[in-house]
């Protein structure tokens, strides 16, 4: 399995996209469609700037500020001083 | 200037790089080695081709050689599915190619765009990638596909028929290129060149029609963003 699928932010957008397949394709064929869809995210600039910009912030239990794509975690610390930077 | 010897050295982990990510996304249904094989081959022609007023060698390189080996696998598969694969693998580089042709935009954009231009790539990626699966030509030259219910092979010709009633339907500019290019095999340089248009338009026609075909399967990039 593509490492972006176990994220379940990622796993939903791709999900609705391959919704009009699922039951209609075999599910082999929705499974890959699935890991190209993830590989897009991962490889394709654009997309994955679309993805930072779009995925809703989440505040961890650890504290941390989680911010932007898969597995980019921002310590509280610099996105405050980032915060107070641009205003 | 860089000789052309010099040019292909410099090519070669660009050889290695593009071939292990086709092999990747063809979920290993073609060996690697077949792969470095053409890729290798076509990189004295992507050398000799090199024009440095465009751009830097390794992305000229990346981007030619990935067509020449997805081009080189569609005329040597013979396995159905991974036939099918390549098709598909290559309608989604193509609609990927669409964007790259557009300069970005410094517009600042609001989140709502964001989400909507998110969700009309992934839609539009899906209906790409469905359209290669679903047009492979089931010809004699190709080998059997995988064992299906009957079940499954009777939702795949149901689907497979309503996105070739969607591609009929779409502006005939458009329905030419999918057409020619994904049920009849032919290149997509040579249908651009044939309607008289150039590569990057057609590129944005394909990305188009993309749209159009993702609506028609049911994927309204307008509907409501996942909210998990």
């Amino acid at each position: 399995m593509h490492p972006l699928l176990a994220d379940p932010w990622i796993a939903a957008q791709i999900e609705a996209a391959v919704a009009p397949y699922v039951g209609r394709l075999p599910e082999d064929e929705v499974a890959w469609m699935r890991e190209q869809l993830a590989d897009t995210l991962s490889t394709d600039e654009r997309a994955a700037k679309l993805a930072r910009r779009t995925r809703p912030t989440q505040i961890e239990q650890s504290g941390e500020v989680r911010r932007g794509a898969v597995g980019v975690v921002t310590p509280i610390g610099a996105a405050k001083r980032r915060k107070k930077k641009t205003g | 200037m860089l000789a052309e010897v010099d040019l292909v050295r410099q090519g070669l982990p660009v050889v290695q790089r593009v071939s292990r990510r086709i092999a990747r996304r063809l979920g290993g249904h073609v060996p690697l080695d077949d792969l470095l094989g053409i890729g290798n081959l076509a990189l004295v022609e992507v050398a000799r081709s090199y024009d440095p007023s465009r751009a830097g060698f390794p992305s000229y390189a990346a981007s030619r050689l990935t067509w020449a080996i997805l081009d080189g696998l569609r005329r040597e598969t013979h396995g159905r599915s991974a036939a099918a694969r390549v098709l598909a693998v290559m309608a989604s580089e193509r609609f990927t190619e669409a964007a790259e042709t557009r300069p970005e935009s410094d517009e600042p954009t609001t989140l709502e765009q964001d989400q909507a231009a998110l969700r009309g790539l992934l839609d539009g990626h899906a209906a790409a990638l469905a359209l290669g699966l679903l047009a492979t030509p089931h010809t004699a030259t190709l080998a059997p596909a995988p064992a299906r219910t009957p079940e499954e092979e009777m939702s795949r010709a149901e689907i497979a028929h309503v996105t070739r009633r969607a591609v009929e339907a779409l502006p005939a500019r458009e329905r030419a290129l999918v057409e020619r290019h994904y049920y009849g095999g032919e290149q997509f340089d040579v249908i651009a060149v044939d309607l008289g248009i150039s590569k990057s338009w057609a590129c944005r026609l394909h990305e188009k029609a993309m749209g159009e075909l993702a609506r028609a399967m049911g994927a309204p990039s307008a509907r409501a963003a996942p909210t998990k």
